[in-house]
C-alpha cells in the first residue's frame, strides 16, 4: 500500500510556503488586542535564601497589570516532568542561576521591566554546591534541605563480571569526561496566554509535548484539564531542550491573573541561563576482551552533575546505562549509575538522551582497545556487532539489527576505508591526518513498561480533501509533513488535499511527546489505521459505482483506479457519495508501541526494543601547532527502517552532524560558581556553515517488526550520537594520542600532543 | 526626549515609524510595521535570523537602529515575493528541504537573495560565505546551497530566454 | 566581548537605574552633525556620556547589554571626511573612520594594493556584520582582540582626529590605551586612517586563530608587513601587530627588528616568533589559557610572516 505516491519521495513541506514567505508565526510573533508583555525576575546569586520579596512598588507602576510571587499561584508551585520538585516561582530559596523568583506583565516591554526593578528582594547569598564530587561526600551540606544530593544512585548487573575481567588478554580503563552543552535552538522558548470568556486559558505554546504542557498548566492554575487548551503555532526548533515545560506556564498564569492575553519570551541569555543543558559526566570505565578482540565485559561507573532539580536526569541516566555497551555483544556487564545534586545549571532532555554520552565512552574504548590488540577498527567492530536475534545485555532481543554491521561496511565503502592512507597522513609538516569511525545503536519509542501510544483524527470532507488532526508536536522535525504524505498515500488523494493543523489539544488527541524519535513509528501507525476505515467507505461506494470487486480497486492520486488503470471517478464524487450514503469518512486511529509480554529475559528496566543503527566515519585534519581539527570528511550511514520522507531524513542527519562537530569540538557551557560565563551565541561556539563539510550520507532501509506495519524507526537521535567518537578516533589516528575529554578544543588537542612536534606515524 | 520621525521604504512601500533612540530596525519592521518575518534570534548580531537587506546591503537588523535606517530602501523576507509569485528561491528552498524549523529561514532567503543578485552563478564556497553569519541549528547548510544553485540556474535559462526573445 | 564578562542574569536588577539586557533600552539622545566641528563640539560639551555611532555593530550591543551607559549618540554618517575612502598609489589609502569593511574589499585597486588589509577586513563578522562595521570603529571600540587593529600596526597606518584644540595625528600602535580606551581626549573623533603607499618587493599577511572558520572573536590575531630587497632575499623593514594577548593590540618592534637582521631564513622568523612571544602578556578566559596564547601568537606570527614575505616575492 505504501510503495508509491507520496511516500518515499522528496516532497516540500506542508508549512514551507508560509516559511518561506514569513508568513509562519511562531509565539514571538503571536499579537492579540490588548496583549500584555510577560517578564520573569531571576536572582544575581546562584544560591540564596530570600529574606524579603515585596511586590508592591512594582503593582504600583501604571501600566503594570499583574506581578506574581509563589504566594499568588493558585494550584501547584512546580513543574512536573517525572517529580514536581522544580518550582515555578522560588519560595525562599534560589538553587540556580535560573529559578525565577516573580513574574510581570505589563502593557509594553519597558514598563515589564521597570516593573521588575522595582521588585524589592533581600537575598542573602548562600555559599553554593557547585563540584558534584564533593556533594557526594559526607558533610557537603545538602542542596536541597531534607534531601541526600545522591539524587539517584543504582547499579545494573548481569553476567560474571569479576570473573570477565580475570580472564581478559587486554584490558582498557579510562576515565571521561564530557561538558554541559546547550540546544541553542534559534527560537528561544516561549508562550502566549489568552483567557478564554469562561475562566478557562489557551496557550500558545513552543512545546514538544502538548498535551503534558496542558496537565502542567492546569495543575498550576487549579484548574481542570478539560478548561486548558494548548495550541502550538510553528516552533523554531526543540532538540529535547522544550520537552520539559518552561514559561508557558507562566504565561498562562500571568494571563489568567491579568485577564490579559500575555507573551511572554525568553531572550536568548535568558534562555541559555535558565532551560536545562545536557548532562555533563564523569564516566570511569573498564573494557575486557580476549587475545582475538571479543569482547568480555564492560564495567562503567558514571557520575552525572544533575543541577538541584530531577528534570530528566532518571531518564537519561537510565538510557545512558541501557546503551553503555554499544551495540556489541557484551555478556558481562555492570553500569553504576550515580546522579548528584549541586547549585549548577539544571539539566535534562537533549537529543539522544544520554546515548550521545555513552557513545563517546564505548565507540573510544572500542578504538583504544583495537589499538591495543592492533587491530583495525572496522574489524573489532563487525567481529562484536550485534546482529537480528542477538540478545543484548539488557535481555532485549534484536528484532532487526542488520544495520549494525551494514552501516559499518557501507559507511567503510564511501570512505574509502582500506585505501585511506593514500591520501597522504602528513601534507604538510605541520598537518596530521586521520580517519576514525564509530558506530552506534539508540532506542526509539519510550520503552518497555511506559505508555508509548498516540491517536489522530482523520476526517475526509465532500471535495475530497482531508483534515488531521495529531497532537504530535512539530519543532521542526517534520512530523507533519510524515503525517500528511502518510494520509495521502493511504487515501489516495493528493498531499496537497490534506491538511494537517498544528497540534491543538482542544481538536486533538493525545499522541505524547515529540521526543525518542517516536513519533514518526506511533503517530504514522495511527494514520495509517486512521484511514482503514474511510478508505473502505469510499471503495464500498466505488464497488457499487462500477460493479467492480473491491479487490481490484485502488485509490490514487485523487483518483479511483480499476485493475492499476485510471478511471473517470475521484476520490472527490466517491466522498460526495459516500457521505449521501452515510459512510463514515472520519476516523479515530490510535497505536501503541505493544511489546511482546512474554520477555522476562528483559532485565533492564524500560529499555527500549528499536533500535536505529548508524555509523559514520570522520576524516580530519589537525593543525600541530595549534591543535585545530578541520573535519574534512564524513560519511554519515543510518538505517532510517522505512523512509517516509527522504528530505526530512537527510535533513535530520546533517543537522545531527553537525551538532555533533560542535559537541565534538567546540561547544561547551563554561559555568564558574554555578554562573554560565558564555551564555550568548557569541560565545557558545556553534559551528557555522563554513565548519561543515559536504556530508556523504546513505540511507538503508531495514523495516522494524515491532513498529509494524509501518516500519519505520525515527531518525532524529541517531545523527548526533557517533559524530563525536568518530571525531575522536580520527584525532586519534592522526596524532597518536587519545583524548578523553569533550569537547576536544584545539587547546585541549595540543595538550594532548603535550606541544611537542609529531612523530610519523608507524 | 522625544520619539523621532522615522522614514523607510520597506518593500517598495514608503511606511514611517515613531522611534525612540534605541529602537532598532528589527522592532520597527515586526512592531510598527507587523512585518514578523523578520525574527530575532539573539540580539547580539550573531545568528542572522534578522537578515535584511538596506540599501543594497545585507545587514542584521538587531543592530542597526531606526534613526540609523532613516531615509533608506528595506527588502525584507516579505519582498522576495512579486504579484503573489515566489521567488525561484524561494521555491527551491521547500524542494530542497533547507529548513526544518524555519526559523532561520527568513535570514537565510534574505542573504542568498542578495548573493544572487550580485553573482548569478555561485559556488558552493561563495553561498557559505554568503550565510556565514545565518546560524542553522536543525539542518545544516547543504539544502541551502543546493537551492541557491538551483535557483540560480533557473534565473540563468529564465534570463537567456528572455535575452532570446529580445533578439 | 573579550574580557567583559557577562553578568549574572540578575546581575542588574538590584541596582536602580539600570537596565536588562533586552531589546527595551533606556532613553538616549540621537543626532546627526553635518560636520566635523559640529560633531566635536557635541562630544565636547558631553564627555565620557556621548560617543560616536558609526556602523553601531558593538556600540548597540553593548548598550542593550548595559556593558555601556550614555546620554546621546552622535552618528556621523552625514559627515564627508569620516565616510571618505580614498586611493592614490604615491599617497596611499585613507580609509574614513566610518567606512563599513565591505566598501574596502569591494574596491579592487585598493585590495591589490593592501591585501594583508583586506584579510583582516575579511575577517570582521560575516558579510551582514562586514556592510557595516567599520575600521575606525573597530579601533575606537578599543578590544584588544580587535581583528583590524593588529594589521593597521604592521601596516603603520596614522590615525587623524579631530577636536577642539584643532587636528592631530597619532601612530595607530599608541591609539588603544586600554581595554575599550583610547587616547581621544574630550571631545575628539577619529577622523580618518591613512595608510602609506606600499613600498616596492613588500607584502603584508593577517592570520587570526578562532575555534570555527567564521563569526568569532580571535583568540590571537598577528599581523605582518614587510619589505624585501631587490633579490628578494633580504628584509629591508618589517613590522609586526599582534592582537588579544595584552591589554592593547601591540606593535612589536623587536619582531620586526629581528626580520631585517640577515638572509631571510627559518631562524630569523622564529627569532621574530621569540620577540613576539616574550611581548605578548596575554590573560587566560574562556577563549583560551594564558599559556595557549603565548603559543599561539607565536605561530601566528610565523605563519603571518612567511604569508607577508610570499606576498612580496609574488609581486
Amino acid at each position: 500500500m505504501i510503495d508509491s505516491g507520496a511516500v518515499g519521495r522528496w516532497v516540500s513541506a506542508p508549512g514551507a510556503y508560509d516559511i518561506v514567505t514569513g508568513k509562519a508565526r511562531y509565539c514571538p510573533d503571536l499579537d492579540f488586542p490588548g496583549m500584555l508583555i510577560g517578564k520573569l525576575l531571576y536572582s544575581p546569586h546562584a544560591r540564596a535564601c530570600i529574606r524579603r520579596l515585596d511586590v508592591t512598588a512594582a503593582r504600583m507602576i501604571p501600566g503594570v497589570i499583574a506581578v506574581l510571587t509563589h504566594a499568588d499561584i493558585p494550584g501547584e508551585n512546580s513543574y512536573l516532568y517525572a517529580e514536581p520538585d522544580q518550582p515555578l516561582l522560588v519560595v525562599d530559596e534560589v538553587r540556580f542561576q535560573g529559578d525565577a523568583v516573580a513574574a510581570v506583565a505589563a502593557i509594553d516591554e519597558q514598563t515589564a521591566d521597570a516593573a521588575l526593578r522595582a521588585i524589592d528582594v533581600e537575598y542573602q547569598a548562600l555559599d553554593g554546591i557547585f563540584d558534584p564530587l564533593a556533594a557526594m561526600q559526607a558533610g557537603a551540606g545538602q542542596v536541597v534541605a531534607g534531601k541526600d544530593n545522591i539524587m539517584m544512585h543504582k547499579t545494573y548487573r548481569t553476567g560474571d563480571v569479576a570473573a570477565a575481567l580475570a580472564s581478559a588478554h587486554v584490558i582498557v580503563e579510562n576515565t571521561y569526561r564530557t561538558q554541559w552543552a546547550e540546544h541553542a535552538f534559534l527560537e528561544t522558548e516561549g508562550g502566549v496566554g489568552l483567557v478564554d470568556a469562561d475562566g478557562g486559558v489557551t496557550v500558545y505554546s513552543s512545546c514538544q509535548a502538548p498535551h503534558r504542557d496542558r496537565m502542567q498548566i492546569a495543575r498550576a492554575l487549579g484548574l481542570p484539564e478539560s478548561r486548558v487548551r494548548v495550541i502550538t503555532p510553528y516552533i523554531g526548533g526543540a532538540f529535547g531542550g522544550k520537552d520539559e515545560a518552561h514559561v508557558q506556564i507562566h504565561a498562562a498564569l500571568l494571563a489568567h491573573a491579568a485577564r490579559r492575553p500575555v507573551r511572554l519570551i525568553r531572550g536568548r541569555r535568558e534562555s541559555i541561563l535558565t532551560h536545562v543543558k545536557r548532562h555533563p559526566f564523569i564516566v570511569h570505565c573498564i573494557t575486557a576482551a580476549t587475545r582475538d578482540g571479543r569482547l568480555l565485559a564492560v564495567k562503567a561507573r558514571a557520575i552525572v552533575d544533575a543541577g538541584p532539580y530531577s528534570n530528566a536526569t532518571h531518564e537519561v541516566l537510565n538510557k545512558f546505562g541501557e546503551f553503555i555497551g554499544g551495540p556489541y555483544t557484551v555478556k558481562n556487564l555492570e553500569i553504576e549509575k550515580i546522579a548528584v545534586r549541586t547549585n549548577n545549571p539544571i539539566t535534562g532532555a537533549f537529543r539522544g538522551f544520554g546515548a550521545p554520552q555513552a557513545a563517546f565512552v564505548y565507540e573510544s574504548q572500542m578504538d583504544d582497545l583495537a589499538r591495543k590488540l592492533g587491530m583495525d577498527p572496522l574489524e573489532i567492530r563487525l567481529l562484536n556487532g550485534v546482529d537480528t536475534g542477538t540478545r543484548m545485555y539488557t535481555g532485549v532481543v534484536v528484532r532487526e539489527g542488520k544495520a549494525m554491521k551494514a552501516s559499518l561496511r557501507r559507511a567503510a565503502e564511501m570512505m574509502g576505508w582500506q585505501q585511506r592512507g593514500e591520501l597522504g597522513r602528513q601534507p604538510a609538516t605541520h598537518l596530521r591526518r586521520g580517519w576514525g569511525m564509530a558506530t552506534i545503536l539508540k532506542g526509539s519509542g519510550m520503552g518497555r513498561g511506559l505508555p508509548d501510544h498516540a491517536a489522530v483524527l482523520l476526517e475526509m470532507h465532500r471535495d475530497g480533501s482531508v483534515v488531521l488532526q495529531s497532537g504530535a508536536a512539530d519543532m521542526g522535525q517534520g512530523i507533519v509533513t510524515v503525517l500528511a504524505q502518510l494520509a495521502a498515500e493511504s487515501l489516495g488523494v493528493e498531499m496537497s488535499s490534506v491538511h494537517v493543523v498544528r497540534a491543538d489539544t482542544a481538536q486533538a488527541p493525545d499522541a505524547g511527546a515529540s521526543c525518542a524519535s517516536r513519533q514518526v513509528m506511533v503517530s504514522g501507525n495511527a494514520v495509517l489505521r486512521a484511514a482503514v476505515p474511510i478508505r473502505d467507505s469510499l471503495l464500498q461506494v466505488a464497488a457499487e459505482k462500477t460493479g467492480v470487486a473491491r479487490d481490484r480497486l485502488v485509490l490514487h492520486g485523487g483518483r479511483l483506479h480499476v485493475d492499476g488503470q485510471a478511471h473517470d471517478l475521484t476520490v472527490a464524487e466517491l466522498a460526495r457519495r459516500a457521505l449521501f450514503r452515510g459512510y463514515p469518512l472520519q476516523s479515530e486511529g490510535r497505536y501503541e508501541l505493544e511489546y511482546p509480554a512474554d520477555a522476562p529475559e528483559v532485565t533492564y528496566r524500560y529499555s527500549q526494543e528499536v533500535f536505529q543503527f548508524c555509523t559514520q566515519i570522520a576524516q580530519v585534519l589537525v593543525d600541530c601547532e595549534t591543535g585545530q581539527v578541520a573535519v574534512e570528511r564524513l560519511v554519515a550511514v543510518h538505517d532510517a527502517g522505512k523512509m517516509i520522507n527522504p528530505g526530512g531524513v537527510y535533513g535530520q542527519i546533517e543537522g545531527g552532524v553537525a551538532q555533533g562537530i560542535g559537541y565534538a569540538l567546540t561547544e561547551e557551557l563554561r559555568v564558574t560558581e554555578g554562573h554560565t560565563l558564555n551564555a550568548s551565541l557569541e560565545n557558545y561556539v556553534i559551528p557555522m556553515a563554513l565548519d561543515i563539510p559536504e556530508l556523504e550520507m546513505d540511507v538503508l532501509e531495514m523495516p522494524e517488526p515491532l513498529g509494524a506495519p509501518l516500519g519505520a524507526k525515527g531518525i532524529a537521535e541517531s545523527p548526533i550520537i557517533p559524530t563525536a567518537p568518530a571525531i575522536r578516533n580520527a584525532i586519534l589516528d592522526a596524532i597518536g594520542r587519545p583524548l578523553y575529554q569533550l569537547p576536544m578544543t584545539a587547546e585541549r588537542v595540543l595538550s594532548a600532543l603535550d606541544a611537542a612536534p609529531c612523530a610519523d606515524p608507524a | 526626549m522625544t520619539d523621532m520621525d522615522i522614514r523607510l521604504t520597506v518593500n517598495g512601500r514608503l511606511q514611517h515609524a515613531k522611534a525612540g533612540v534605541m529602537r532598532t530596525l528589527l522592532t520597527v519592521l515586526r512592531e510598527d510595521f507587523g512585518l514578523t518575518g523578520t525574527k530575532d534570534g539573539c540580539s547580539s548580531g550573531d545568528c542572522g535570523a534578522c537578515v535584511v537587506v538596506m540599501n543594497g546591503q545585507v545587514v542584521n537588523s538587531c543592530m542597526v537602529l531606526a534613526a540609523q535606517a532613516d531615509g533608506s530602501q528595506v527588502t525584507t523576507v516579505e519582498g522576495l515575493a512579486s504579484n503573489g509569485e515566489l521567488h525561484p528561491l524561494q521555491r527551491a528552498f521547500g524542494g530542497t528541504w533547507a529548513f526544518q524549523c524555519g526559523f532561520c529561514t527568513p535570514g537565510m532567503l534574505v542573504s542568498c537573495h542578495a548573493l544572487l543578485s550580485s553573482n548569478d552563478n555561485p559556488s558552493r564556497e561563495e553561498v557559505l560565505t554568503a550565510i556565514a553569519g545565518n546560524f542553522c541549528r536543525c539542518t545544516g547548510y547543504q539544502g541551502v546551497v543546493n537551492a541557491v544553485q538551483q535557483a540560480a540556474a533557473e534565473l540563468r535559462s529564465a534570463n537567456a530566454e528572455a535575452v532570446l526573445q529580445h533578439d | 566581548m573579550l574580557w567583559l564578562a557577562e553578568p549574572p542574569l540578575g546581575h542588574k536588577l538590584n541596582k536602580a537605574k539600570t537596565h536588562l539586557w533586552d531589546d527595551s533600552m533606556k532613553d538616549i539622545d540621537y543626532t546627526a552633525p553635518r560636520t566635523l566641528a559640529e560633531a566635536a563640539a557635541l562630544l565636547n560639551d558631553k564627555g565620557d556620556r556621548a560617543r560616536i555611532l558609526a556602523g553601531g555593530t558593538d556600540i548597540i550591543v553593548q548598550l542593550r547589554e548595559h556593558r555601556r551607559d550614555l546620554d546621546l549618540l552622535v552618528d556621523v554618517k552625514n559627515i564627508a571626511e569620516v565616510n571618505e575612502l580614498t586611493f592614490d598609489p604615491a599617497r596611499g589609502l585613507r580609509i574614513g573612520a566610518a567606512v563599513p569593511c565591505y566598501r574596502i574589499y569591494e574596491n579592487k585597486d585598493i585590495a591589490k594594493a593592501y591585501p594583508g588589509l583586506i584579510d583582516a577586513v575579511s575577517l570582521v563578522g560575516g558579510v551582514q556584520i562586514q556592510s557595516r562595521a567599520s575600521v575606525g570603529g573597530n579601533l575606537c571600540n578599543a578590544s584588544p582582540a580587535a581583528d583590524t587593529t593588529p594589521m593597521l600596526i604592521a601596516l603603520e597606518a596614522t590615525c587623524h582626529i579631530a577636536g577642539p584644540q584643532g587636528p592631530r595625528q597619532l601612530p595607530v600602535e599608541t591609539f588603544c590605551t586600554a581595554p575599550g580606551r583610547t587616547a581621544l581626549e574630550r571631545g575628539e573623533l577619529l577622523v580618518s586612517i591613512d595608510l602609506p603607499a606600499p613600498k616596492p618587493h613588500s607584502g603584508a599577511h593577517y592570520l587570526r586563530f578562532i575555534p570555527r572558520n567564521e563569526m568569532d572573536i580571535a583568540v590571537v590575531g598577528a599581523g605582518a608587513s614587510v619589505v624585501l630587497d631587490d633579490k628578494k632575499q633580504k628584509c629591508l623593514a618589517a613590522r609586526i601587530g599582534v592582537g588579544a594577548v595584552a591589554p592593547t593590540p601591540l606593535l612589536v618592534p623587536d619582531a620586526g627588528a629581528a626580520l631585517v637582521d640577515g638572509a631571510l631564513s627559518d631562524a630569523l622568523i622564529d627569532k621574530a616568533v621569540q620577540a613576539a612571544r616574550a611581548a605578548a602578556k596575554p590573560i587566560s578566559d574562556m577563549r583560551g589559557t594564558a599559556e595557549y596564547r603565548k603559543h599561539l601568537v607565536g605561530v601566528l606570527v610565523k605563519r603571518a610572516v612567511q604569508g607577508a614575505i610570499h606576498r612580496a616575492r609574488e609581486k
